[in-house]
């Protein structure tokens, strides 16, 4: 018995286990032909003999489960050892695509604006005159047209050059109060280094009673805006000119590359320029035909704040769909 | 608008403000400043005297010159051909380093020795003036020999640009900005010294007559020189220089300078275009034909108010006697008539169009100063002046209207502070509350009481108002641009997701290309009018040529896989606004990597549409010959969606690919308005074992898959859970015919099924194809 039990120790495989199972309980094995000579046994010689049998029986099937175990345990590990990998090999390229910085960008800015209570507005961009110009206090030669290269179609409908008419559209559907922001594309007939003849643009309107809406309330929203768009940034308003805001500003933030020390972002002010805002001008009001209102709006260029957020150097490479560019924001 | 601090300092007392906290003040009052140029002249370069000059022995185009620079005599070979005894001149001393990078050594040129270099103006960082030496003279501070040059503050100036907003006519000029200045600063503006030697002078009605319909636009003064020598001092040429003014004439240039730092429109005449050498100059001012003021010399236009002058009356400095004239008229009349009348213009549009100064005996008076500094001229006394009666423009303001567009209250006495400063006249109402105010004439910006609200707010500086939280009412805000905005995020999101990048492209195309590939154009008459450039000159009709050009640009940069989206704006033949979705796919499908050997498949039709699928979800595909010639017409579907046809699929055809130089090339487009958005609905799921059986058909070779699916379709039990075509081979042994293999999946909502029941059900199917389509096993 003690050699059976030493081959079971030193058995190697699954097989020859089984076979040393057999060889124990199968029908011709050991343990059949023990208790076949039991029959032949009466009284306490067959008691104890049997009694022997069974122990040594447990005994058995109790050493060949363990050794079972063992070798599974083992074949398992072989088996996983087999399929090891270098997990070092792991390729870095990603296969994943990238949202454009400033699509992106737009959304964090509308997002920013829905999560205030703002409701967003869309409008066309082929646009008329009075929509673009006239109601927006831009009439017909004025200087402030200038500020703004136009394109035109051949039946004078245009290209339109900011997003504010739909400010002008929004007030001739919806009573005030209205709280609206409209982003969009936006056209001007320029091209070279820092223009581009399209962009986008998000604008925002404000109007309620006539008293209710002040430049406090203006400066309060924008410069939680700048805060949740730019980080920790100081905020400054500077009067400026706009044809359909009056009291108008600009908005400028400290510089987030140099922390407002000065460098050639910024120019070495310090600052960077980032929004004008401003009160509505009454004959914006007098063209949508509001009466006893006040509000603000203000208008933002998208493209800036991507090139600040992101740190594009050159406005046009963000219009030409460039992977060596793209890449880099996934 | 160019101002520098010593400029300004000529009227407002700013020597002891730093350059920096100017900056500061003109950014807070609305004057923004774009840069600060700030221009040191270099150490060792002083004051010298040319005491002689000879032609250099050797050189044709040099001179030998001796020159006194203080300490010494110093032997300077000098180039320019401006050079000559006696002149005041810059000389760089060796040691010297100036601005462009030259350092000054002992040379010798040709075989003479020389001790220095006599400098331009641009080799000293000053704007040019000649294509000499600068010549200097004492309008830059008492000449002294052998004194630095850095040490004459006049030149050694900071030069501020101002980017000013087109409302503000007022500060065009020195004069103007130190006026706005004066404000924040809380200084007094210097008034212009009356000049007295006139007095003993020929009165200007000698020479001069003016005849002044009634009925004018705009005002005119006039005022009479003999003239001798005109000549610019040093100064005015640099300050032209600094401000970018170029003129070639030097009474052009003096009357550009004075115009340049009061605002006043100033017009030079030759007095010969009014009248014989030695008659009374005849002005005739009336109306033309366009209702502008125009100036008239023997019944001959000859000039246009504010806007256009005739070249043959203008005068030079040649010329004996000049006319000097000076005029204002409201900028809306000069804006709206001359866009009307599309009229071409000189340089004085820009400023009458955007208000120039009023104060016309400030201008001239200006300008006869400048004048008399260096030339040799006779003035005649007095002027000769129509002028128009300005209507004094009153603004009543609420003090608690400011309160509420503001947010908090400004003082009264502040307020009024303020306004009086920037040269309004205040005056106190009966009632408390409000405030008259006059607009002075030269603020033609300032019509309402935002204005003026605007004036105060400036002063008192919009970061010195407190911000404060806006209550509003609620109101909805869920509308359809919002739930496109969630649609637009949620696709973009997708697609980035599976592996596409979002491109972005302006809405212009070519239409020229845009016909050769079949695609729509504008109608002629609804098309761009001033296009940018010939490559976008008509709005595009689809997204796709935009984004293959940038597929083909990536591929050439030594890209491999070009996964390309954009979300965005087409027109069609009506110029009617619609937004689509497109994708372009190029090239290979995945990275080069261990899994593969190094070697990704490259993308196929399925493949691609695969990723499309991932993105948009589920769609059929009706094979079609292509919609519009970028597809190939083997391999194009159009794609319906929920029974919609949302838009198109397609290979680039074998043609563009070599035009763009595309890799293997796939895209697709659709209307942004056919993606669903729908909530998914829950339906009830077996809760037995599904089995699957695959089975392999001859099928005739021609024949679409489709039309087999929608036959089994039609005729499954509702066991047949799903099916679809796994594999298709051939092999010459079939002939017309391919092998296609099926899988077929079986479930049932009731019970497990046995084996028996599953092979009944092919068996069925079975039956029936082979009626159909005589389609049998293989």
């Amino acid at each position: 018995m003690k050699e059976i039990e030493n081959s079971i120790a030193s058995c190697a495989s699954l097989v020859e286990l089984e076979k040393i199972r057999v060889s124990l309980f199968g029908k011709k094995g050991y343990f059949s032909g023990q208790f076949e000579e039991l029959k032949n046994l009466e009284g306490e010689a067959k008691k104890e003999f049997a009694q022997n049998l069974n122990t040594n029986k447990e005994n058995f099937l109790a050493l060949l489960s363990g050794k079972k175990s063992v070798l599974e345990e083992g074949m398992m590990e072989e088996e996983m050892r087999k399929n090891s990998v270098d997990v070092t090999l792991f390729n870095q390229e990603q296969n994943a695509g990238a949202l454009h910085p400033v699509m992106d960008t737009m959304d964090k800015i509308i997002e920013y604006f829905v999560s205030m209570n703002f409701s967003i507005e869309e409008g066309p961009l082929v646009e008329d005159d009075f929509h673009n110009f006239e109601a927006l206090n831009l009439p017909k030669h004025h200087p402030a047209r200038d500020m703004q290269d136009t394109f035109y179609f051949n039946d004078a409908m245009l290209l339109r050059t900011h997003t504010s008419p739909v400010q002008i559209r929004t007030m001739l559907q919806q009573k005030a109060p209205i709280r609206m922001i409209c982003p969009g594309a936006v056209f001007r007939r320029d091209f070279d280094i820092t223009h581009t003849p399209m962009f986008h643009q998000v604008e925002g309107l404000v109007v309620d009673k006539s008293g209710k809406v002040s430049f406090s309330n203006l400066k309060y929203i924008l410069e939680d805006f700048l805060k949740h768009m730019f980080g920790d940034v100081k905020v400054r308003f500077r009067p400026s000119f706009f044809p359909f805001t009056e009291p108008s500003a600009e908005a400028d933030i400290s510089c987030i590359f140099c922390k407002g020390e000065g460098c050639r972002v910024c120019s070495h002010t310090g600052w960077l320029e980032v929004l004008g805002c401003g009160i509505v001008d009454p004959n914006v009001f007098k063209a949508v035909g509001y009466k006893d209102v006040s509000g603000y709006a203000f208008g933002l260029g998208v493209e800036r704040f991507a090139m600040l957020l992101h740190q594009v150097p050159d406005l046009r490479a963000l219009f030409e769909g460039d992977l060596r560019l793209l890449e880099q924001f996934r | 608008m160019i101002v520098t601090k010593q400029w300004l300092n000529e009227w407002i007392d700013i020597s002891a403000i730093e350059t920096d906290k100017i900056a500061i003040a003109l950014s807070a009052i609305g004057l923004e400043v774009d840069g600060v140029n700030k221009i040191r002249i270099p150490h060792n370069v002083v004051v010298g005297q040319v005491v002689s000059c000879e032609k250099h022995p050797n050189a044709d185009k040099l001179n030998v010159t001796q020159v006194n620079v203080g300490t010494s005599i110093q032997q300077i070979v000098c180039g320019a051909k401006n050079v000559a005894a006696g002149q005041m001149v810059a000389v760089a001393l060796i040691g010297a380093e100036l601005p462009n990078g030259i350092k000054i050594k002992k040379a010798k040129l040709r075989d003479v020795e020389s001790c220095g270099m006599i400098c331009s103006s641009t080799e000293l960082g000053l704007p040019k003036i000649n294509d000499g030496i600068m010549i200097l003279d004492e309008s830059i501070g008492t000449l002294v020999i052998g004194k630095e040059l850095c040490e004459y503050p006049l030149i050694n100036d900071d030069v501020i640009d101002i980017g000013l907003t087109p409302n503000r006519g007022d500060c065009q000029s020195i004069y103007g900005v130190a006026r706005d200045l004066s404000v924040f600063f809380d200084l007094e503006v210097k008034v212009l010294g009356q000049k007295e030697e006139e007095e003993n002078q020929p009165g200007v009605g000698r020479v001069l007559h003016i005849n002044g319909s009634e009925a004018l636009s705009g005002s005119y003064m006039y005022k009479v020189f003999d003239n001798t020598a005109i000549q610019v001092p040093l100064l005015v040429e640099l300050r032209l220089g600094f401000a970018g003014i170029e003129n070639g004439c030097l009474l052009g240039k003096l009357i550009d300078y004075a115009t340049f730092v009061s605002g006043v429109l100033l017009r030079a005449y030759n007095h010969e275009c009014f009248g014989a050498k030695n008659d009374k100059a005849k002005i005739v001012i009336s109306k033309d034909e366009n209702g502008l003021d125009a100036i008239f010399g023997y019944d001959k236009k000859l000039a246009i108010c504010g806007i256009a002058q005739d070249e043959a009356c203008r005068a030079n400095a040649g010329d004996e006697r000049i006319i000097i004239e000076a005029n204002y008229t409201h900028p809306d009349i000069i804006a709206t008539r001359s866009a009307n009348k599309k009229l071409s213009a000189d340089k004085h549009l820009y400023r009458s169009s955007r208000g120039s100064e009023p104060n016309l005996a400030f201008g001239l008076g200006y300008f006869f100063k400048m004048l008399s500094k260096k030339s040799t001229i006779m003035v005649y006394a007095d002027a000769q002046q129509v002028i128009q009666v300005f209507e004094e423009k009153m603004i009543n303001v609420h003090q608690s209207e400011l309160t509420e567009m503001i947010g908090e209250e400004i003082p009264k006495n502040q307020i009024i502070k303020i306004l009086k400063k920037l040269g309004f006249g205040v005056n106190f109402a009966f009632e408390q509350d409000v405030i008259n105010i006059k607009v002075p004439q030269f603020r033609h910006d300032i019509l309402n009481t935002q204005d003026i609200c605007e004036e105060i707010v400036r002063i008192v500086g919009i970061d010195n108002i407190t911000s404060k939280p806006f209550i509003f009412a609620e109101k909805l805000k869920v509308n359809l641009p919002y739930l496109n905005f969630k649609k637009r995020q949620l696709f973009r999101h997708k697609a980035v997701a599976v592996g596409f990048f979002e491109t972005l492209h302006f809405v212009f195309d070519d239409a020229q290309k845009l016909k050769t590939l079949n695609l729509s154009t504008l109608d002629e008459t609804l098309d761009v009018a001033n296009p940018i450039t010939s490559e976008l000159n008509t709005l595009r009709s689809s997204l796709i040529p935009n984004i293959l050009k940038a597929t083909s640009q990536n591929i050439k940069f030594g890209k491999k896989r070009v996964p390309l989206f954009e979300v965005g704006s087409v027109f069609d033949v009506n110029r009617v606004e619609s937004t689509k979705i497109a994708f372009v796919f190029s090239g290979e499908d995945g990275i080069a990597e261990v899994t593969n050997h190094g070697k990704p498949l490259e993308i196929d039709f399925f493949a691609f549409a695969k990723k499309i699928q991932s993105i948009i979800g589920a769609f059929e595909l009706v094979a079609d010959k292509g919609t519009n010639g970028l597809c190939s017409p083997y391999e194009s579907a159009r794609v319906i969606i929920a029974g919609v046809d949302a838009g198109y699929i397609a290979r680039v055809n074998a043609a563009i690919e070599k035009e763009f130089d595309l890799l293997r090339t796939y895209i697709c487009e659709f209307d942004f308005n056919a993606l669903p958005q729908n909530r998914k609905i829950a339906k009830e799921y077996s809760k037995f074992p599904s089995t699957s059986r695959d089975l392999s058909l001859m099928v005739s070779s021609s024949m679409q898959y489709g039309v087999l699916e929608a036959f089994i379709k039609t005729i499954a039990p509702k066991e047949l859970v799903k099916f679809s075509a796994i594999d298709r081979f051939v092999h010459e042994s079939f002939g017309e015919n391919v092998s296609l293999t099926l899988k077929l999946q079986f479930q049932s909502l009731e019970k497990t099924l046995e084996e028996e029941e599953i092979a009944k059900t092919i068996e069925s199917i079975l039956e029936k194809i082979k009626e159909k389509f005589g389609i049998t096993i293989r």
